[in-house]
């Protein structure tokens, strides 16, 4: 049962530092080809500090992607500070 | 690890039929067992190699002729081993300044993050004050909100604080994320040193200050490790602050130095693998250095009382 709790906690942590990790799409395929491998990321830097320089755009694009991530960070951070006894 | 588990249970159910004898079931299931055994040793096997190859793959790269990395034929072992590539990286790019530009924010970075979680972890797991559990909920918090969805407002207070493209203004972003990761481990570190020894510091004469710095902090020395080797790493290995902040040379860090070889039209592979393997150095020597309270310290840090 522990051990459940731990796996699930680990693919938690995984999955939300995955979902936004930005250097690896950016460096190997940069969203191309025609945005086959495009991630939210990648597409808020392209928008905001690529070419147009649109900071509005991509600060939106990261708003949208927000409420996915929040709902797993809530989550967690419920299971961590119920694993450390706060 | 569940499917195994039931194929040799199952295992273990038909055998008695087979066999007859109890003795036989015995041999049976530590035979079964050291199957399963050998088979996790293959996996374990298969994702070292997963992990080890590239390392082996950019080292050997780091090692040939040009000619031979754009040749017909991949060679698995440099043919002419040459350190020519090492020699190209100090020659024709500002390698030292990138090191220089690294080891400058990462060290003062680390150190800033160090103080502000000492303070804040002792805080928070000792201090009985309005608004703790608030503050622990909010550091696990900001832990887990990712940093690719803060740049672009960071972006936005560093050039309106006029800090971008200089070191300084990485040096203070850094820590955003170094310290509520390292407060959190403390904490959980900081509250498994007995009450009792700081009790007994305070009545010997110490003030709150002094009882950390004299007494809890070197009884949380492995904890203190961890933490800083975690945020020394981190600082080296960050790219998106460095990139997005960073727009000349003179404030570029190894890894965004690194990604500027390849933005350019020519991937000269050889260079950029020689010097692949010099920025992992630092950080590598240091864990070795480390290592011994690094392995203690995650230990320890475990444990309750």
């Amino acid at each position: 049962m522990r051990r459940a709790g731990l796996f699930i906690t680990a693919v938690m942590l995984s999955a939300i530092l995955t979902s936004a990790s930005i250097q690896f799409v950016y460096i190997l395929t940069n969203g191309g080809p025609s945005d086959r491998t495009m991630i939210f990321p990648v597409l808020s830097y392209n928008l905001a500090l690529g070419g147009a320089q649109r900071l509005g755009m991509g600060a939106t694009v990261s708003l949208f992607f927000f409420p996915v991530l929040v709902v797993f960070i809530i989550f967690l951070t419920r299971r961590m500070l119920r694993e450390k006894g706060e | 690890m569940t499917p195994s588990m039931t194929t040799s249970r199952r295992a273990l159910q038909t055998i008695p039929g087979q066999w007859g004898k109890s003795k036989k079931v015995t041999l049976s299931m530590t035979s079964s067992r050291r199957m399963l055994k050998g088979l996790g040793n293959v996996v374990l096997v298969l994702m070292l190699l997963w992990t080890a190859i590239p390392f082996y793959w950019m080292i050997a790269t780091s090692l040939k002729h040009d000619k031979e990395i754009y040749g017909y034929e991949a060679t698995l072992i440099p043919q002419q081993p040459t350190l020519d590539n090492y020699a190209t990286v100090f020659r024709e790019t500002p390698y030292l300044l990138f090191m220089r530009n690294s080891i400058v924010v990462a060290v003062s970075s680390t150190v800033l993050s160090m103080i502000i979680a000492c303070l804040g972890a002792y805080a928070i797991a000792r201090l009985n004050f309005p608004g703790r559990a608030f503050l622990a909920r909010s550091l696990v918090f900001t832990y887990l909100v990712p940093t690719s969805l803060l740049f672009i407002p960071m972006f936005a207070l560093m050039s309106a604080l006029r800090l971008t493209d200089s070191l300084h203004g990485l040096t203070i972003a850094y820590p955003g994320f170094d310290v509520p990761f390292c407060t959190w481990l403390l904490m959980g570190y900081f509250k498994s040193v007995p009450v009792e020894l700081e009790e007994a510091a305070l009545v010997d004469g110490c003030n709150r200050v002094t009882a950390l710095v004299r007494v809890v902090l070197p009884l949380a020395l492995p904890a203190l490790v961890v933490v800083t080797f975690f945020s020394f790493t981190h600082a080296w290995n960050e790219f998106l602050y460095a990139h997005v902040f960073t727009s000349t040379n003179s404030a570029r860090t190894v890894t965004t130095g690194l990604a500027n070889f390849m933005s350019q039209d020519v991937f000269f592979w050889g260079p950029l693998m020689a010097s692949t393997i010099m920025s992992a150095l630092p950080p590598v020597v240091m864990f070795l250095v480390l290592q011994r309270w690094v392995v203690q310290g995650l230990t320890l840090g475990g444990v309750k009382g």
